[in-house]
């Protein structure tokens, strides 16, 4: 009986539908969450709706999308990285000490930079895939250590980046803008098209789903799971690079502390946004809301005058929650392949 | 035609008899050495603590002051109390990295509460306990009813935890006036100060557990292999919720000793104490994944990492430094952990 | 009409430590047919199959493809040789759909270097009309039934450009209709010059798909034949027949009352409606092919899992088991089939094994008496004589059959009621399966309630009073020890029957 009624809904429309549902639904659900909250506090306060409250919130998300895009195919593809907040402040931290400390010229100061977090990557990436050490612990530990390289490079300063110490053009990265818009957003609007294509459109992307899903079936498939791998690792680095040199221009300034939770913004709003801790399910789009959602709820908090402890408070409850259904999800997953195999 | 080319070599009898025995003797060293594989790395580690405590005593006369040892003793004590709960909380294979906010909290909230309500001293010594236990049973119960990896639900409790105290410190310090507190920290029996005396006797408290009764035994048999011991009708669940009641009410207890060692219970009370007790006791032989190492381990871990500190201390190092140091030490810690498990699962 | 032979293998041989799993097998494979690979478990069919894929290096023997001689080092090279093998477990990325699994690794690009979503939609229609069949290509993998998930995994195969196709057991998760199904596949395959290995326990089905069959027996090649020329019993004969060294113990003299009933114990998808009797002081013995069951049963008679729907009694009062404690209260032990992560713990001592679920009898306050925990574990240790330096020795480094001699050891401390054994002879040499067979009657003589499942047909033959036979979840045969014959039990262990 089960077999017939099978095949007639093998060929209907609604199938095409169902392939997705479940990625749709959660991403549906989160924009409505959001429209709800966006427009509830929007006509409450008039700080929250004014032009330079947006544009500020903005920037402050797009400095998440930049770390958050790629650490989504990570994430997608099995691995972690909880290094990328230290690696902003790493990157930040080595190039104001070069522009300022060792007078270079600002344009090598800023390949300094990124050059750091890409070596970060690098290690990171043959860590983890080489030497086959759990990424969690990896990534842990190399959180502590980058920060401390924060420090030890600025000598525990803060590093002056105006315009007279270091040139037009940082600031210029932090504060510029493109046809009215803010940099920072632009870059960000950029990795979300490369990473955009990447996911949907080229066959690295797809090779991500699949290595996450199910890693010996992809290996036996011929994908060559470490290089892609490590691959993500050093652009993650690298993205994080990019944002924290972008946030030292805003700031104006190269200070050891920067980045810090930024590991743990991008990881809440990559949950939200769908993708699973476990690998092989999760989408752009949806990190791209998380991100807001996150954003969104900072900002209320610091236009309200909510004391500052409560991000913490409700990131550490948001991170659990999201943990836990994703693992309750997981579970219902491999659940749904078991009871196929049980259905006939 | 062979492209390797296999020449048979002739062994004579004797010497087939004599490196016969000594494979049996290197077998029945290395079996010794598993049997008690802490032994040597013990060893090892005293050792590496009496070379480091000679340089530096070389270079800065300081750090063998009596007034130096004196506060180290106290730092290490405190330290120690964590490890202990941490450790105990590792065999039985949970992980547990929220004990610096635990720490902080447990103090946070007993001194807010003697200094804004007037609650009596004992009973805010109860309160630390009680919210030790409470969070330690989250931990627990998010671990072993929702599967929940246990880094990843202590890594956000740090996260929680931390924004309780900055709320209810205000992100300064609440000074704390009791003066049962303030000895318990502060305070000596005699010539011996009171956290030692506390460490001491936790220390004998879970060796004692640890070596002669059931639950110790059950311990390790839950981390060692969850799945035996829940064959053989062990509740390895309420086991290991336990184990984490047990880290998170000690850690509590520690912040408040802390606090009453600097009078006041600080927001940023704590911090990198996860870093401490993690690498203390991985140090000392506590495997990352459960059933194996023993307290008496992490002591001597806690003596490296508290010598080590001090001693950068010392050096003017800051403690940003501290950190990079430290994490690079547990980085490696971990990997020869993991390494030379599997070298030594291997032969035997 | 010979077509021309596209596998050779020759003078296979294959050893693990402790057992030869293959001893000199030819294996050839012609153009376009089905062939099948029969033998119980154990017979070495897998191994050979795993060999043929690269998964395992051989001992000694050649391989020849196309009449070239090759090197079989990974399974990339068998893939590339066009050699794919469908497992029981799919090889199948669950959160992607029908098309890119089939082109797993493989997309189509555009000339840009992106994927070119059109083309591989349309080349995966193509491929599923090729054979008349009915898939969405956007449909998500979890979301599809067994049958279709393997239908896929064939699609796959065919996507590689694979001439041979290896299927391991492919009836087990299938209904009747599906089965039909996958026949037809097969033969439309067939016809297009890809051939099959058809491995399986299933001879009826083997006899209505396949052209060929072989026989494997202890991993030694014992017949092979032309379907038409061949019949079951002559297989099952082939299958089973065996000279037969081991000596067992005596048969019971003594049954006892029933101590365990079991009734309509079902849980979909592991078993139905198993009901049967176990008595004091007799070895039951649970005989069937791997994967019929029999662990899940037990594990659900044991408190592991909780069964669906069913009821267990012990000692005529009905019992709630819902997990391992609650069955031990009831005095139940069982020896787990893995014992290396399911029995013991390997990194403490004999000592610590043997306690481990009677921990609570030799405490008192808290604190576990030492001396009593040495006395009853030396006790156990010359009862059982078990092998090994002291009973401070990790249980690491013993033999395999002293180690299921501690496990047993672990259980005797509870003087059971009724004892579980899954599988106690697995991996271990013959001179401790004597012992452990005299430990096992002796046992039951006391008057233990024993309930053995074990694959070695010989075993179950010489050691049971009673022997009960199970097949793709469901009971299909039981004998008494006397009238119980290798054949009979095989044909009911191989009997079809279906799941509903």
């Amino acid at each position: 009986m089960r077999n017939e009624v099978n095949e007639v809904v093998s060929v209907s429309i609604l199938n095409y539908f169902r392939a997705r549902k479940s990625e749709i639904s959660q991403q549906i659900g989160i924009l409505l969450a959001l429209i709800l909250f966006v427009g509830t506090f929007a006509a409450i306060s008039p700080a929250f709706r004014s032009f330079t409250n947006i544009r500020n919130v903005s920037v402050n998300i797009s400095f998440v999308w930049i770390i958050a895009f790629v650490f989504n195919l990570l994430m997608i593809s099995g691995g972690v990285d909880l290094s990328v907040g230290s690696v902003m402040g790493f990157a930040a931290c080595t190039m104001g000490a070069a522009i300022v400390q060792y007078n270079l010229p600002s344009y090598i100061g800023i390949i300094v930079g990124l050059i750091s977090a890409i070596l970060i990557g690098v290690v990171n990436g043959i860590l983890i895939t080489k030497l086959k050490l759990p990424p969690l612990l990896v990534t842990l530990g190399m959180l502590m250590l980058v920060r401390g390289l924060c420090y030890l490079v600025t000598k525990n300063f803060t590093i002056q980046l105006t315009e007279q110490f270091a040139g037009k053009i940082i600031v210029w990265l932090g504060n510029g803008r493109i046809f009215g818009i803010p940099l920072p957003i632009f870059v960000a609007f950029f990795v979300f098209i490369l990473c955009f294509v990447i996911q949907s459109f080229t066959a690295m992307g797809r090779n991500v789903y699949a290595m996450g899903g199910n890693e010996m079936t992809a290996r036996l498939a011929g994908i060559r799971v470490d290089r892609t791998q490590i691959t993500l690792y050093i652009l993650t680095a690298f993205c994080a690079g990019i944002s924290g040199i972008l946030l030292a221009g805003l700031l104006q300034s190269a200070q050891p502390i920067i980045g810090t939770g930024m590991e743990f913004r991008a990881i809440t709003a990559i949950l939200i946004g769908g993708t699973s801790l476990f690998g092989g399910r999760g989408n752009i789009i949806g990190t791209v809301l998380g991100a807001i959602l996150v954003g969104v709820i900072f900002n209320i908090i610091v236009i309200f005058g909510f004391p500052f402890f409560a991000t913490s408070v409700i990131e550490g409850s948001i991170i659990i929650l999201a943990v836990l259904l994703d693992t309750q999800l997981q579970k219902r997953f491999t659940r749904m392949t078991k009871r196929a195999r049980q259905a006939a | 035609m062979s492209k390797y080319d296999t020449t048979e070599y002739k062994i004579s009898d004797k010497s087939r008899a004599d490196s016969e025995v000594l494979v049996a003797r290197q077998k029945k060293a290395r079996i010794f050495f598993v049997t008690r594989p802490m032994l040597l790395q013990w060893l090892g580690l005293i050792g590496l603590i009496l070379i480091l405590s000679a340089i530096f005593s070389y270079f800065k006369p300081s750090f063998a002051s009596a007034a130096n040892i004196q506060s180290m003793l106290i730092q290490l004590s405190i330290s120690a109390i964590v490890a202990f709960g941490v450790g105990l909380n590792m065999i039985s294979g949970g992980l547990d990295i929220s004990v610096g906010s635990m720490a902080a909290l447990g103090a946070m909230l007993p001194a807010w509460l003697m200094v804004n309500i007037g609650l009596n001293p004992i009973l805010a010594i109860v309160v630390c306990i009680m919210a030790g236990i409470t969070v330690g049973f989250i931990n627990g119960i998010l671990h072993t009813k929702f599967d929940v990896n246990p880094l990843v639900v202590t890594l956000g409790m740090l996260s929680l935890l931390r924004g309780l105290t900055n709320y209810i410190g205000k992100y300064l310090e609440i000074p704390i006036y009791s003066n049962l507190i303030i000895g318990l920290g502060s305070g000596k029996i005699g010539p011996i100060p009171v956290p030692f005396i506390i460490a001491l006797v936790v220390f004998a408290a879970i060796y004692f557990v640890q070596t002669r009764t059931k639950i110790g035994r059950l311990i390790y048999a839950s981390g060692a292999n969850p799945l035996s011991s829940f064959l053989s009708g062990i509740r390895i669940d309420r086991v290991r919720i336990g184990t984490y009641i047990v880290s998170s009410v000690l850690a509590a207890t520690a912040g408040l000793i802390l606090a009453g060692r600097s009078y006041a219970a600080y927001s940023v009370a704590g911090l990198g104490w996860e870093l401490d007790a993690v690498g203390a006791v991985v140090i000392g032989g506590i495997a990352l994944s459960g059933g194996r190492g023993s307290v008496v381990g992490t002591v001597i871990g806690v003596v490296l990492m508290g010598v080590a500190s001090n001693a950068l201390l010392l050096m003017g190092f800051q403690f940003q430094m501290q950190l990079i140091i430290k994490g690079a030490i547990v980085i490696i810690a971990i990997i020869l952990d993991s390494q030379i498990r599997r070298l030594l699962l291997k032969r035997v | 009409m010979k077509n021309e032979r596209i596998i050779y293998m020759k003078g296979i041989s294959k050893s693990f430590p402790g057992v030869q799993a293959l001893d000199k097998v030819d294996l050839e494979l012609y153009k376009g047919e089905v062939l099948a690979i029969v033998g119980e478990n154990g017979a070495g069919k897998s191994t050979l199959m795993k060999i043929l894929s690269g998964i395992y290096d051989k001992d000694e023997g050649q391989i020849f493809v196309n009449g070239d001689e090759v090197k079989m080092t990974s399974p990339l090279i068998a893939q590339n040789l066009g050699i794919s093998t469908i497992y029981q477990e799919f090889n199948l990325i669950p959160s992607r759909n029908v098309a890119e699994n089939i082109y797993l690794g493989r997309l189509p690009k555009n000339g840009v270097g992106l994927v070119d979503y059109k083309m591989l939609h349309l080349k995966t229609k193509e491929i599923i009309d090729l054979f008349g069949l009915h898939l969405q290509t956007r449909e998500m993998v979890a979301n599809l039934s067994v049958a279709e998930q393997q239908v896929v995994e064939i699609l796959k195969a065919l996507a590689w450009d694979s001439s041979i196709i290896v299927m391991d057991e492919p009836t087990s998760a299938l209904s009747f209709n599906e089965t039909k199904k996958l026949f037809e596949l097969i033969n439309s395959l067939c016809e297009r010059g890809v051939s099959i290995i058809y491995v399986s326990h299933r001879l009826e089905e083997v006899f209505e798909i396949a052209d060929r069959i072989v026989v494997l027996r202890d991993g030694k090649k014992v017949g092979e034949m032309e379907v038409k020329e061949a019949n079951i019993d002559r297989i099952i004969q082939m299958m089973v027949g065996r000279e037969i060294n081991q000596i067992f113990p005596h048969r019971s003299k003594n049954i006892g009352p029933v101590v365990m009933e079991v009734r309509n114990l079902t849980t979909r998808g592991e078993f139905y409606d198993i009901s049967f009797e176990l008595h004091c002081g007799e070895i039951l013995g649970m005989a069937g092919l791997v994967g019929a069951g029999r662990t899940e049963m037990a594990n659900a008679v044991f408190g592991v899992n909780i069964p669906e729907s069913g009821d267990i009694f012990v000692s005529g009062q009905k019992v709630n088991i819902n997990n391992p404690r609650d069955a031990l209260r009831l005095g139940m032990g069982m020896v787990p089939e893995d014992r290396h992560k399911a029995g013991l713990i390997l990194s403490m001592v004999i000592r610590e094994n043997i306690s481990l679920a009677t921990l609570d009898e030799i405490t008192k306050f808290g604190l576990i008496n030492r001396n009593m925990e040495i006395e009853r574990a030396t006790k156990a240790f010359g009862q059982l004589d078990i092998r090994a330096p002291s009973i401070e020795t990790l249980v690491m480094g013993i033999s395999g059959g002293n180690q299921q001699k501690v496990i047993l050891a672990r259980w005797l401390q509870l003087n059971p009621k009724i004892l579980i054994l899954d599988e106690p002879t697995r991996g271990i040499d013959v001179g401790a399966k004597s012992e452990i067979f005299n430990i096992v009657r002796d046992l039951a003589d006391r008057g233990v309630a024993v309930l053995m499942i074990n694959s070695e047909l010989h075993e179950v033959l010489g050691l049971s009073d009673r022997i009960l036979v199970m097949s793709n979840g469901k009971l299909t045969g039981e004998f008494s020890g006397e009238e119980a014959t290798p054949e009979k039990v095989m044909s009911c262990a191989t009997m079809l029957v279906r799941a509903i």
